[in-house]
């Protein structure tokens, strides 16, 4: 006869068992602005008229290393220079660190910078708009799929007669699949260690086929701000985009071509395409490659799903992009701020969003 | 019957020469800026109205002496507006950027000019870029040269010059490097190792000058295939697997100018500017292709800091360190710093219609990457120059009333440890991941011009092509035609 | 498979094609790493002043031992620097002018791929060492490392730098067949800055370099080449040094309001900072003008010999076999041996529209061939 204590213990057996099962079925996670990554991408950092202040913070209770990348985009005459600067950065356990993007960070235990210095981050020149990629890595620069590493980017200024203007991102962080019991699901492997980080569901999470930009219209005024009196104000959004897949070895900058897939609050469809994202995309909703159509003409709120088109047999033709908008709200007596939105990310694979995931990759520099 | 004895010692002595030319007994030194060799390389040469060019080449043996030399044209053009331009300027404003047209992109060019030079024993020779060299037996030897005036302007020096005439640089203004290849008349590569070169840029108008070596490549064995001089330490030295130049970081004042004059820096300081010139060591003359190259630039200041920058290049670089968002002085609080150029990526199209970029000789993993029939190769090797701009109040007024003081260096080899040498190893065809030092290292290979045939001795793409051969261990390649020498009248 | 007879046939043919082809040589180098720099031209005076540079080209700590060598000219009677013995008067009586030989040595230890400066006039003291190491140090590593200002104003001189263990301050002993390779991380430069006017003229050239023979036995007598391979510590210094240069008062083809003139510096292989012995080389110059014509000379190098090239061989320049007057072309070629020991040098190039308008351009010799007598340098 089973006493109590069996029946308990038997209970509690299977719910252990359960929870192990799911444990080994849980949900791939791909890609997150909310959970700690192996990788990291700030999809908008700038020196120009505003800064941008990187924050990233180790969130394990071991060393940790990070082979960085600023990749800057801006054009010269509609050419993207393309210029990458690369840093290395030590974390200690839990630590969180920072630095100004124009000002960089040296290792100066008796400067004005308290902490720890991570490393000496070296300053963004003036003009500088681009984005900046963390690898995590071990002591000798390996990638590995730790994913310790989680990071927020602050951009604005600050200023006597102004402008005002400050907001503040999640970077995008991307597991590292690890193992089967990883973030990846049942397809996860370990990390190779070599300088290909393959975006695949396999090593590290593959890239999901769009993101979702909620937008007010574009140009449009901002309910919140004509309810409190502010009739003549303006909504502007501005999207920084970068493409699902670097290479840093043989320094090409990727190109891709994406559709936009409109809707407003009348499921008015429209769509915009082709947007050309030639190394890196910083716009606002009102430039050209946009055509207008994200000035809604009955509607003051939309959404859009921006993701690269579908070739015959469904697949995906070029890769999807990660990004960050910013949205600028200007009132009537010229006051303006900004908020930074992270892009969500649409993972629908079905129609109409049709989100293919798209298998990708980083490749880190060689030297041969 | 008399028997014949075998000297052991002769035995001996032939199985130790024999393994030494076999193998291919690896040179230390073959690639350097203070011996003769058989190609010489001028990374650095100017004519461009505020600058030029004195080139020095000498005869360092007792025999008469022929060079195949070949000017490349560096600048690029702008697409729009064809001005020159410089492919290096990003800085709004500076000197070689594109008018500010949408579109108007700084297109890299690689255009080439070949002629020859004979040089008697012992002979040193010079002459002037932006005006070449005509001979003038007549001319007094005064140790003067003399213009001779008209559209371009030529000059005549006194001296011996066998050739005739030096052309002046293909167009002008003129910003790229200058190559002369040791061969025999006939025009084929001769490795005789008897050239040696320098190379003096001075500011028109003013007394500055620079002056660097050139670069010589030493050559060991007469090439085997026609027209393609390979650069593995066995037909001619290998490059180094990295270069380096320690110079002022960016912005840094003089360290002793202010010491010695005061007066001269009380304004705006002294500081320096850099401008490092780069060459990939793969050439084509033949189908007139510039190696594009990527490079990790590592700089480390005197805090032991290193910093790092990647960037690609195509057939030629000369940029300023803010070209490339070096940390300045003021950042890292350093006055000098080392620069460390190595070459990077995982490959080069050598032949074939396109690759990863869509260019025709830009980066590939495999020989699938660069279209059909085409060839992936290791990446090409890097040789460099420094040059420092000491900039002082009067050269930094609107406008300077004197010319900053100018000063080049030749960069050092590295040894990265990859093949414990300075020559950098080869690359296995079909796993450039593979490094060799000869061709028994690597699997079989595959051949050059039937590209899908895979072979491991030469015979095997000769017998579909005699112009093919077989490639295993690759390394960096110079193509050139080969020639009888002219002599221009 | 190759049979013996067949290797002997192979052998006697790779012996002849070996012994048409330039054998593969060493000699010094001023572009690799190494473990002997000579810097052959420090200059220290009232308008110019000299920046020496060393870099640590390795990813591990080096440590060198350095040697100034003070080779002012000095009065027999006085003391004082001289250029000529008609500087040398006092009370009415002349002394003679001759060359000098001044030694003082001091450590440099570097970091891991550390590029290090200091000028000559000021040395660097333990306030200026980038990484001195202690509390508030950016790094550590550069302890121990003092250089000291030149001995004099006007100093004219030379600087050699021996990779060594930083305790005992010899050669570190190594051997590159038995596991403990030979280092050669050491590089160099040096650049001559002047103020002339309202402007700077910096003479850069590298140092050169004297690699390692592949082992060491880390004593304080520096074998430098040599028949006997056994016993060569260093790769040996060149049989020939090739200088290309200007003929002395030629007209410069791009700014023809300018002339040229050029500067020699040449320094012997040999040293002996132990006994302190004077080193003695006569240097033998074989010149060639663009019309292959010839002409020679030679001279001793004491200490140091730097000196314009229309001076080397006669106190007028004009008459000189180095002046443009003489020689008739631009550009010349001069091969330089040395009898009783080897030299090392550079050159610098100046080009000048009058007196207070000249700058220079500093550049290495290129070299040829190497010696079969061995040089040394011995410390204490």
């Amino acid at each position: 006869m089973s006493t109590v204590k069996g029946l308990r213990a038997g209970v509690m057996a299977s719910i252990l068992a359960g929870v192990a099962l799911a444990a080994g079925i849980a949900q791939a996670q791909g890609f997150s602005t909310e959970r700690p990554g192996s990788i990291l991408i700030f999809p908008k950092v700038v020196n120009t008229d505003v800064n941008t202040v990187i924050q990233i913070t180790n969130t394990s209770n071991q060393l940790t290393y990070a082979h960085c990348f600023y990749v800057n985009g801006a054009t010269v005459n509609g050419q993207p220079l393309w210029q990458v600067t690369d840093f290395e950065l030590a974390l200690t356990r839990q630590q969180p660190t920072h630095w100004g993007a124009s000002t960089g960070r040296a290792v100066n235990p008796v400067d004005s910078v308290g902490g720890l210095d991570p490393g000496l981050v070296p300053p963004i020149p003036p003009g500088f708009t681009g984005y900046l990629v963390c690898v995590e890595t071990s002591v000798d620069g390996t990638p590995v799929s730790a994913n310790s590493l989680i990071g927020v980017a602050t951009v604005g200024a600050i200023g006597d007669g102004g402008p005002n203007v400050v907001s503040k991102y999640n970077a995008v962080g991307i597991p590292g699949c690890g193992s089967t019991l990883g973030p990846c699901g049942t397809d996860g492997t370990a990390n190779d260690g070599d300088n290909v980080l393959s975006l695949d569901n396999h090593e590290y999470a593959a890239c999901p086929g769009g993101v979702y930009v909620n937008f007010e219209s574009e140009g449009g005024p901002d309910p919140a701000l004509v309810n409190a009196g502010n009739t003549a104000s303006t909504v502007s959004t501005n999207l920084s985009l970068v493409p699902c897949g670097i290479d840093f070895e043989n320094l090409i900058p990727e190109t891709t071509t994406i559709a936009a897939q409109i809707r407003d609050e009348f499921e008015t469809v429209s769509s915009v395409f082709p947007i050309g994202v030639d190394c890196y995309f910083e716009d606002p909703l009102s430039a050209s490659p946009f055509g207008g159509a994200f000035t809604l003409s009955s509607s003051t709120f939309g959404t859009a799903i921006l993701r690269p088109p579908l070739g015959g047999n469904g697949v995906p033709v070029g890769v999807p992009v990660v990004g960050v908008a910013n949205v600028l709200r200007t009132a009537d007596d010229g006051s303006q701020d900004t908020a930074a939105t992270n892009l969500h990310f649409c993972t629908d694979e079905t129609a109409p969003a049709s989100c293919v995931t798209v298998n990708s990759e980083i490749r880190l520099p060689t030297f041969r | 019957m008399r028997v014949q004895k075998r000297s052991p010692w002769l035995n001996g002595l032939g199985v130790v020469l024999a393994a030494m030319a076999l193998c291919g007994a690896r040179a230390e030194a073959g690639v350097s800026s203070d011996k003769p060799g058989s190609i010489v390389i001028w990374p650095k040469v100017i004519a461009d109205g505020t600058r030029d060019t004195l080139i020095t080449l000498t005869n360092t043996r007792n025999e008469q002496a022929y060079a195949h030399c070949e000017y490349t044209q560096a600048l690029g053009l702008c697409s729009i507006t064809g001005d020159f331009c410089d492919p290096q300027a990003t800085v709004p404003g500076s000197p070689g950027i594109c008018s500010p047209v949408t579109g108007n992109v700084c297109e890299s060019q690689w255009r080439t000019a070949d002629f020859d030079v004979v040089l008697t024993r012992q002979q040193p020779t010079i002459w002037r870029v932006s005006t070449g060299r005509i001979f003038d037996p007549f001319l007094a030897a005064d140790g003067a040269c003399t213009d001779i005036p008209g559209v371009p302007l030529r000059q005549s020096c006194p001296g011996l010059f066998l050739v005739g005439q030096v052309p002046p640089a293909t167009d002008q203004p003129f910003r790229g490097e200058l190559r002369c290849f040791q061969v025999a008349p006939d025009g084929s590569p001769l490795p005789a190792n008897g050239l040696k070169g320098e190379a003096t840029i001075e500011t028109l108008g003013s007394t500055q000058i620079s002056e660097y070596n050139s670069i010589n490549v030493e050559g060991n064995t007469a090439p085997t295939q026609a027209g393609l001089v390979r650069l593995n330490d066995i037909e001619y030295s290998a490059c180094p697997e990295a270069v380096e130049v320690t110079h002022y970081a960016q912005g840094a004042d003089d360290l002793v100018a202010a010491s010695i004059d005061p007066a001269v820096c009380t304004g705006s300081g002294c500081p320096v500017e850099t401008e490092i010139t780069l060459v990939p060591c793969r050439a084509d003359y033949i189908n007139e292709v510039g190696a594009s190259f990527s490079t990790n630039i590592l700089y480390t200041n005197e805090f032991e800091q290193t910093l790092s920058a990647d960037n690609p290049f195509d057939c030629w670089a000369n940029f300023d360190l803010r070209d490339l968002g070096f940390a300045s002085a003021a950042f890292s609080g350093s006055t000098f710093q080392r620069t460390r150029i190595i070459p990077s990526g995982s490959g080069l199209c050598i032949s074939g219609s396109t690759s990863l970029n869509g260019s025709p000789n830009g980066p590939c993993a495999d020989d699938a990457d660069c279209g059909t029939g085409g060839v992936c190769g290791p990446v090409t090797g890097i040789l460099a120059i420094v040059e420092e701009f000491h900039n002082t109040d009067a050269s930094l007024t609107t406008p300077p009333t004197v010319a900053p003081g100018t000063d080049a260096a030749n960069g050092y080899s590295v040894d990265l440890g990859v093949a414990n040498a300075l020559g950098r190893p080869g690359h296995c065809r079909g796993d450039l991941t593979q490094t060799c030092q000869v061709d028994g290292d690597c699997p079989a290979g595959f051949c050059r011009i039937n590209t899908t045939t895979a072979c491991t001795t030469d015979t095997a793409c000769t017998a579909l092509d005699p112009a093919d051969f077989c490639d295993r261990c690759m390394n960096d390649e110079i193509s050139f035609e080969a020639g009888p020498i002219v002599v221009q009248q | 498979m190759l049979s013996m007879k067949k290797l002997s046939v192979v052998g006697l043919v790779a012996a002849a094609y070996l012994g048409l082809v330039p054998s593969v040589h060493a000699g010094t180098f001023s572009d690799k790493g190494a473990a002997v720099l000579i810097w052959p031209t420090i200059i220290v005076d009232e308008q110019y002043d000299t920046v020496v540079q060393i870099t640590n080209q390795a990813a591990v700590p080096s440590s060198a031992h350095c040697f100034y060598i003070n080779a002012n000219n000095r009065c027999t009677n006085t003391g004082e620097v001289c250029e000529s013995s008609s500087e040398c008067e006092d009370g009415g009586f002349f002394g003679a002018c001759v060359p000098g030989w001044i030694e003082t040595n001091f450590d440099v230890l570097l970091t891991r791929d550390q590029p290090l400066a200091w000028s000559a006039s000021e040395g660097l003291s333990n306030s200026d060492l980038p990484c001195p190491g202690g509390f508030g140090s950016k790094c550590t590593g550069n302890g121990g490392t003092r250089v000291p200002p030149v001995g004099e104003e006007p100093f004219v001189g030379e600087l050699k730098c021996i990779q060594s263990d930083p305790i005992t301050r010899l050669p570190i002993p190594c051997n590159d067949l038995n596991g403990a390779p030979c280092r050669n991380d050491l590089e160099g430069s040096a650049t001559l800055t002047g103020v002339v006017g309202d402007g700077i003229d910096p003479e850069r050239y590298n140092a050169v370099g004297l690699r390692s023979a592949g082992h060491n036995n880390g004593d304080n007598t520096l074998t430098i080449g040599g028949a006997d391979p056994a016993a060569a510590e260093y790769q040996p210094c060149p049989e020939v040094l090739v200088f290309n240069h200007m003929f002395d008062g030629a007209v410069d083809p791009v700014n023809s309001d300018n002339t040229f003139q050029s500067v020699l510096s040449l320094v012997p292989c040999t040293e002996d900072f132990l006994v302190q012995t004077v080193p003695f080389v006569t240097a033998q110059f074989l010149v060639y003008n663009e019309f292959e014509q010839r002409f020679s000379t030679s001279r001793p190098v004491q200490c140091l010999l730097e000196s314009n090239i229309s001076n080397i061989d006669t106190t007028q320049p004009d008459r000189s076999i180095f002046s443009a007057a003489v020689a008739g072309t631009v550009a010349g070629q001069t091969r330089i041996t040395g009898v009783g020991g080897g030299l090392i040098g550079n050159g610098i190039l100046f080009t000048s529209s009058g007196p207070e308008a000249f700058s220079g351009a500093g550049y290495n010799l290129n070299q040829f061939a190497d010696r079969d007598e061995p040089d040394f340098i011995r410390i204490p």
